[in-house]
């Protein structure tokens, strides 16, 4: 009878609401204003590295990734990601230990001033996760829904077919 | 952003949720994918019901008909090997057709079709394939076919009264010929100027039943009765193809009062209907 | 010494990683709003509703009684001082029309109040409650009818500075003749057309935000997404009455400007909310209030009339721009002249005629915007120069390249025409332009594709078009930059410049010029850039200055620096000065002693002589250098939806030496793409009462990755004598090229002129169905 997995209902007491949720691999207990904004949320606890472009689910600039889905944080309530996982940008690689598809991006020349890229990497990894061996079209439209002003789009498509080629060789297989 | 909420809900079942909105009624609001509701929430809504759990995910076929759970997010059908060769791959293509890809990971069916913007991707393609949408209000289940759901009054219930379970395409349209094309300012633009999906059940090189439908260019996708007036019984072919655009074109210019701000979309739909129509001819 | 001119270089020209890359790709980079700062209060301004109102009064008592609010200011508050926002040098060339808050709803944005608030649902609060009486006005939309008489009068204020004409509501004006004989009497062919640019804007992915706070000395520190901290200050400092050395601005990580971000545009509102609270206060834009109140590319009307002789020689060239500026007259006078200071040169026509007129009108602000005006003015040379091609019947690559300006040629343009005000005379020192054309016409295959389509039927037609460009690099004497160096006891160096970077990575390119005269890498290089207090002035990131001028200033002092190594080099390797030289992160004498630059540094702290090796250097430049491009590409026009589609794009630049190969390919990238969108789908819509309706990025449309056709950058390498080791600038000309070349290549496919863009599907199809010409969009006087 009992629902395993079930969220059940998160009541807001003295205006706000307890949440659990498992971020970068580490879980955390948060308290939020029912009405608060994901984004707003993880930067306040100190996720930095999701960026703010446009609060409004247009630019793709907060993309972080839900049970490796990725997904826009200004557009999701805090509330909502109640058990489940995130992973942000911080999460990925850092400077001493960076992700091949962070080290990537910095090689081909893809970060200019640097404010898209968390959630353009983010869209890549949860590109490759899912293919790992996509050509040129594939990766644009995986990376379509961020928006990026300085760059052009060129040196970040080729650091994703970059990043896909290192991590194959990673695996292993060809 | 102000808000008044005071708590979220996750159901882990259709029925569940259809029975917190109906008891909650204005207090309440459904979220699916949560691609554009949650930053136009009216005041009066203090709890969000939240449908993430809900075990509506599947995209499977028997007997009698196509089954698309609500939950499948936009890029579940867009990828979908059934979906591919479903009626030419209409729905997939359709579904590909949708926005960027953030939108298309977060966006479902049931947000898709129950918040019917001009501009949603899928009520056309549905409303060619004659589909249904299983919805359910806690304590029935309804089956809605889209002709009727995009009537201006249905559409309110839907996230109100009741909450979209799935969405159904009859079986036997698994082998019409369809195709879909969608004209906007870019690739992800949001808006187009005009959606067009044509579905044609061909037997022996003529047109058994056609659907041409528009999307975009009014507030509702339509079923554009004219043009396929000029279809039925009609051999599949050039000929038909212009008739029934030039038909899609006098009955759009009609609906839309001749309107300036619509011209260039009208005349494009013709232009997508043909083009559309001869895609599927040779399919 | 040798060093100073050499050619080939060990880290200059060398694809070196931004030093700040993987920071950025880790999240870990800071930008303005990545620190957390105890007591920061939500500010926000409240924008006009109304295109042009007198504010008869504002009532902010009950803004004020909404808990949580500290502070709710009006133009009331603050001290009455008009100014400009533009970032530019002092004096700066703009009209002081503008107020902190404003006295008078000139647009729908204009900033009427402030409030600072606990919290952003307070501030929001506080904005809904301050009660504003106004006096509707009738308002003026449109550019040409704005200047004549009777068109309502938007500064009519009698304390605004410079402001040429303000009865006919004319914010700069400059004209300019040369004339060698009468005009269009040697011309064989004349054309004569007027064109319109389309209101758009920079877009920068991080909205504007600034912080004020005061530190521990009760110092105000103003942490902004800048690219001007040093006007920055002066400007807030005199705005606000407050003395400059009350004041520091520290620029921290950017995200994106483009020029929007040459204007002190939130400083002084939140560095107000400050001094009223003395509390740290935000104010973020959200993005549509970027959209509505930020700034904006003035559109154009221009008028090109122009003649040629049968042989293609260019022999008269009229051009007359019309240059909206909207509510205030930030960058009037500059962008203005800059659509024919860097158009007017490249054609050497022997009568150059220029009138230019920057007006008012009751819209957003035109501002400082990649290109600077020469996009406008390029839109309509280079559509003009395929038309003058197609009446004498001369190939227009040919007829360009018959015309253009060459090495050690000059212009009196060039000295009529600065930005802003006179120029200097120059002569061109380097110009790729020839081996751009040469090597785009190959990359792109020009030949091949033209034979391809030269039979073709069908729906969808294609068609070729080119456009070849010129910018500047810098303003001669008027921009300047310093920078300072001094050596640390490992051998490393702290360089420290007022140059801003705002993602371009000027950072690293600085660095590079630096390491390269010293010997050693980028990582050993330590840099700090753009705050007031700690690094030596620069006048920002704009103009296309900063490799060029600041460069130069940072291999002036690397040089100093580079001379007392030596010196203590010598000693300690026991040879001559002239026979030392810096290699690898040491020094070598000529008979093959050498010491690590570490035991030069602990000499000079600790043994010898003990002094800091550093050095410090300005440099303003005497020329202005431009960078040359050229531009080529095909599209396919559906002539029954009238889509375009950009099927491929060669982008060729002339740059100098690139002292960074792949962060200028990057920049000319970014570059192209922008003049792609600005070409095709970017516009900014206003309804009848003058508001903006398209202020999102849902339907203000910039490309993504999805909608970016291919396209492909190729620097053409020459060699600048007047850069630092050989560089010009890159970052603006790219965006130039697009909208002329686009429009050339539709013409190409369909036979249909475009003078209007961007070039929509309506109106492509609108144009093949009257199948003439495009009617000119604005009537001549």
């Amino acid at each position: 009878m009992a629902k395993t997995k079930g969220r059940g209902v998160l009541k807001a007491k003295d205006g706000r609401i307890a949440i659990t949720v498992n971020i970068n691999g580490r879980e955390q207990a948060w308290t939020v204003a029912p009405g608060e904004y994901l984004l707003d949320v993880l930067r306040r606890e100190g996720y930095k590295g999701v960026k703010k472009g446009c609060d409004n689910g247009d630019c793709g600039t907060c993309t972080v990734l839900l049970d490796g889905k990725p997904v826009l944080a200004c557009m999701m309530f805090a509330a909502q990601a109640h058990r489940r996982a995130l992973l942000t940008i911080e999460g990925l690689g850092t400077p001493d230990k960076p992700h091949p598809i962070q080290q990537a991006f910095v090689e081909t020349g893809a970060v200019q001033c640097g404010f898209c890229i968390p959630g353009m990497v983010l869209a890549t990894k949860a590109l490759l996760d899912e293919n790992p061996d996509p050509d040129e079209p594939a990766v644009r439209r995986a990376l379509d829904g961020n928006l990026c002003r300085c760059t052009g789009y060129v040196k970040q498509v080729e650091a994703a077919l970059l990043a896909a080629k290192r991590l194959k060789a990673c695996k292993g297989g060809e | 952003m102000k808000n008044n909420i005071k708590q979220f809900c996750f159901p882990t079942s259709a029925k569940e949720a259809a029975s917190l909105i109906n008891r909650l009624k204005s207090k309440a609001v459904v979220v699916a994918g949560g691609t554009r509701l949650s930053r136009a929430l009216l005041p009066t809504v203090e709890t969000v019901v939240d449908l993430a759990d809900l075990p509506l995910k599947h995209i499977k076929a028997d007997k009698r008909s196509l089954r698309i759970g609500a939950l499948c997010s936009i890029a579940e059908l867009e990828k979908s090997p059934l979906l591919a060769q479903w009626a030419g791959g209409v729905i997939a293509k359709a579904a590909s057709h949708w926005s960027n890809a953030l939108a298309r990971s977060m966006g479902t069916v049931g947000g898709n079709v129950a918040r019917a913007h001009p501009h949603n991707n899928l009520p056309p393609v549905f409303l060619a394939l004659d589909a249904v949408a299983v919805c359910t209000d806690g304590r029935r289940e309804k089956t809605i076919p889209f002709a009727q759901l995009l009537e201006p009054g249905l559409m309110r219930e839907l996230g109100t009264r009741y909450i979209v379970v799935e969405v159904r395409v009859p079986a036997e349209t698994r082998t019409w010929s369809a195709a879909c094309a969608r004209l906007a300012l870019t690739k992800t633009s949001w808006e187009a100027y005009t959606n067009c999906v044509v579905a044609v059940d061909r037997k022996d090189g003529a047109a058994r039943r056609a659907a041409v439908v528009i999307g975009s260019v009014l507030p509702r996708a339509v079923r554009l009765a004219k043009a396929e007036a000029a279809l039925a019984g009609k051999p599949c072919g050039e000929a038909s193809a212009r008739a029934a655009a030039a038909a899609a074109v006098a009955e759009l210019e009609a609906l839309t009062g001749r309107a300036e701000a619509k011209a260039y979309a009208c005349r494009t739909s013709g232009v997508l209907v043909r083009r559309c129509l001869m895609e599927a001819f040779q399919g | 010494m040798g060093v100073a001119d050499k050619k080939t270089f060990t880290v200059v020209n060398h694809r070196v990683e931004k030093i700040d890359a993987l920071a950025l790709a880790c999240g870990t980079a800071q930008f303005t709003d990545d620190v957390d700062i105890r007591g920061l209060l939500t500010g926000r301004i409240l924008f006009s509703p109304h295109a042009h109102a007198r504010i008869k009064s504002i009532d902010t008592r009950a803004a004020k009684k909404v808990p949580g609010v500290l502070a709710v200011l009006t133009h009331e508050d603050l001290p009455r001082v008009r100014h400009t926002t533009a970032g530019q040098g002092y004096p700066e060339p703009s009209p002081y029309d503008t107020l902190v808050l404003s006295e008078k709803a000139r647009y729908v944005g204009d900033r009427i109040a402030a409030v600072a608030a606990e919290t952003p649902e307070a501030a929001e609060e506080a904005l809904s409650k301050i009660v504003v009486d106004y006096e509707v006005l009738p308002a003026v939309f449109d550019t040409l009818a704005a200047m004549k008489d009777g068109a309502p009068i938007i500064h009519d204020e009698d304390d605004s500075k410079n402001i040429p004409d303000a009865q006919h509501n004319i914010c700069a004006k400059f004209d300019f003749e040369v004339k060698a004989s009468e005009w269009f009497s040697e011309a064989d062919v004349v054309v004569d057309q007027w064109y319109q640019t389309q209101w758009a804007q920079h877009c920068a992915l991080e909205p504007h935000v600034t912080i004020t706070y005061f530190d521990g000395d009760g110092r105000l520190v103003i942490r902004t997404s800048t690219q001007v901290p040093f006007h920055c200050r002066r400007i807030t400092a005199r705005v606000l009455q407050l003395p400059v050395k009350s004041i520091r601005v520290i620029k921290p990580r950017i995200g994106g400007g483009f020029g929007s971000k040459q204007e002190v545009l939130l400083e002084p509102v939140c560095a107000a909310l400050s001094l009223a609270t003395r509390r740290p206060v935000k104010i973020e834009l959200s993005r549509k209030e970027t959209f509505i109140s930020s700034r904006t590319r003035h559109p154009f009307v221009l008028r090109l009339k122009t003649g040629a002789k049968k042989d293609g020689t260019i022999t008269d060239a009229h051009m007359e721009v019309y240059c909206d500026n909207g509510a205030y007259g930030a960058h009037s006078l500059t962008v203005m002249m800059c659509s024919g200071s860097h158009t007017l040169p490249m054609y050497q026509a022997k009568n150059s005629r220029f009138i230019g007129r920057s007006v008012y009108t009751n819209l957003p602000v035109g501002g400082a915007y990649r290109g600077f005006g020469a996009t406008q003015g390029f839109f309509a040379w280079e559509s003009q120069m395929d038309m003058m091609a197609e009446k004498l019947g001369l190939d227009p690559i040919e007829f360009r390249r018959k015309n253009y300006i060459r090495s050690g040629e000059g212009s009196p343009v060039f000295k009529a025409m600065g930005e802003g005000r006179e120029g200097i005379e120059q002569k061109i020192g380097s110009c790729g332009m020839e081996e751009c054309i040469v090597k785009g016409l190959e990359a792109f295959g020009w030949h091949e594709r033209k034979k391809r389509n030269a039979a073709q039927t069908g729906v969808k037609r294609r068609g070729l078009g080119c456009a070849c460009l010129m910018q500047g690099s810098g303003i001669p004497e008027v921009d300047m930059a310093a920078a300072s160096l001094k050596m640390n006891e490992d051998g490393s160096f702290n360089l420290h410049m007022g140059a801003t970077d705002l993602g371009t990575g000027s950072d690293t390119v600085l660095a590079q010029i630096a390491a390269e005269v010293l010997g050693v890498t980028v990582q050993d290089i330590i840099v700090l850039s753009s705050d007031t207090d700690l690094t030596p002035f620069d006048v920002g990131a704009y103009a296309s200055s900063t490799t060029f001028i600041s460069g130069n200033a940072v291999k002036k002092a690397a040089l100093h620096v580079r001379e007392q190594i030596l010196k203590v080099a010598a000693r300690i390797l026991d040879e001559k000065f002239e026979d030392v030289d810096l290699k690898d992160g040491k020094a070598v004498g000529k008979s093959g002693r050498s010491c690590a630059l570490s035991e030069v540094a602990n000499t000079a702290f600790y043994y010898h002589d003990q002094h800091q090796i550093m050095g410090v250097a300005s440099h303003t430049a005497t020329s202005s250098p431009p960078p040359f491009a050229a531009h080529f590409t095909e599209v396919e026009v559906d002539t029954e939806t009238g889509q375009v589609e950009v099927l491929a794009y060669v982008s060729t630049v002339d740059c100098g030496t690139a002292i960074n190969p792949t962060l200028a390919e990057g920049q000319n990238d970014g570059a192209v793409l922008n003049g792609l969108s600005f070409a095709l789908t970017e516009e900014m819509r206003f309804n009848a009462a003058g508001a903006m309706v398209n202020s999102s990025f849902r339907n203000y449309k910039i490309y993504s990755a999805g909608d970016a056709p291919p396209f492909r950058t190729i620097l053409i390498p020459t060699y600048e004598p007047d850069g630092p080791f050989g560089a010009k600038s890159v970052s603006e000309i790219g965006i130039n090229g697009p909208q002329p070349a686009i429009a050339n290549a539709i013409y190409d496919a369909v036979g249909v002129r475009l003078f209007a863009p961007p070039f929509t599907p309506e109106k492509v199809l609108a144009a093949l169905q009257a199948k003439t010409p495009e009617k000119a969009p604005v009537r001549a006087q």
